[in-house]
């Protein structure tokens, strides 16, 4: 079976790469959050920003990264993709100066569906990517 | 061009395409938070007599703060916007009718609002006028987003 992964990222690199993606991330769970259309439960997200998700998964593990590397750009983009959601969905609260303690505390109180929103989509959407191309090179495909 | 430098150039276009969807959306999202401070007044009212019986059509003057233009819907649902006076609803139970409008961002615009009266005030509406207000909730769309704002203006001429 051919090695799958050999790139070992630097410490900045690492946290450039994270960030990098958490930020798209988190831009691309906004988009969707916004747009997107309701069921009763959780917002269904549209193809387009399905697509780009997986597209993001997918072009990272073409880079053929190090398993440390890749869990730890990962985990890292996880938090920052939150935070960068959050940041642009109270985007208009934080313009009137409130303090982000307390629209943290607006968040956790609004109930799980945003969270939700975002843990169904991009954690999920991103590792599925990158799913896909493990499959491609060491599925039956290769 | 290798496997990387493949994974380089589509992480380069997602990462556009993300921020050409991020503007529109995030200028609506900001938009909209700022609906609460449209401002509503009435400019005139007219009372009709037609083959649906007594109508009361309201002018009123809209001021758009967002960024986006803002666009009156053609119907309101019973219950989201009434006429309210001594404690009672004098427009009928059915959907009221508007002049579709659109108010440009950051502009002023005036959209008609037609309400059927009940028989019972229909007589009466002239001397109701006075203490009677409009109130309840305008859908406006911004975007092909609806944006319920809340209004409560006397029809005598007060503004929001």
């Amino acid at each position: 079976m051919a090695r799958l992964v050999r790139y070992e990222t630097s410490l900045v690199q690492t946290i450039l790469g994270g960030t990098l993606l958490g930020l798209i991330g988190g831009a691309l769970t906004f988009v969707h959050y916004q747009s997107s259309v309701w069921p009763d439960a959780l917002p269904v997200p549209g193809p387009t920003q399905v697509v780009l998700t997986l597209l993001l998964g997918f072009s990272v593990a073409l880079l053929e990264l190090d398993m440390r590397s890749y869990i730890s750009t990962f985990l890292l983009s996880a938090p920052v993709s939150l935070v960068t959601y959050v940041g642009l969905d109270f985007a208009p609260l934080l313009l009137e100066n409130f303090a982000p303690a307390d629209l943290f505390l607006i968040f956790v109180f609004a109930g799980g569906q945003p969270l939700s929103a975002w843990l169904l989509f991009y954690p999920m959407l991103y590792v599925g990517g990158s799913g896909v191309y493990i499959l491609y090179r060491n599925g039956p495909f290769s | 061009m290798n496997r990387r430098h493949f994974g380089l150039v589509i992480l380069t276009l997602v990462a556009v395409a993300t921020t050409g969807m991020l503007y529109p959306v995030l200028g609506n999202h900001l938009a909209a938070g700022n609906t609460e401070e449209v401002g509503v007044s009435v400019v005139d009212t007219a009372i009709s007599e037609t083959e649906e019986g007594t109508i009361l059509t309201a002018t009123l003057r809209i001021q758009n703060p967002t960024t986006r233009p803002l666009v009156v819907p053609e119907t309101v649902a019973y219950g989201e916007l009434g006429i309210q006076a001594k404690g009672a609803t004098l427009n009928r139970r059915r959907v009221t009718e508007i002049d579709r409008s659109r108010i440009p961002a950051r502009g002023t615009g005036t959209a008609r609002f037609r309400f059927v009266l009940k028989d019972e005030y229909a007589d009466r509406i002239a001397n109701l006028l006075d203490e009677a207000r409009l109130s309840g909730q305008i859908p406006f769309q911004l975007d092909g987003t609806t944006i319920k704002t809340e209004i409560d203006v006397a029809l005598s001429g007060g503004g929001d």
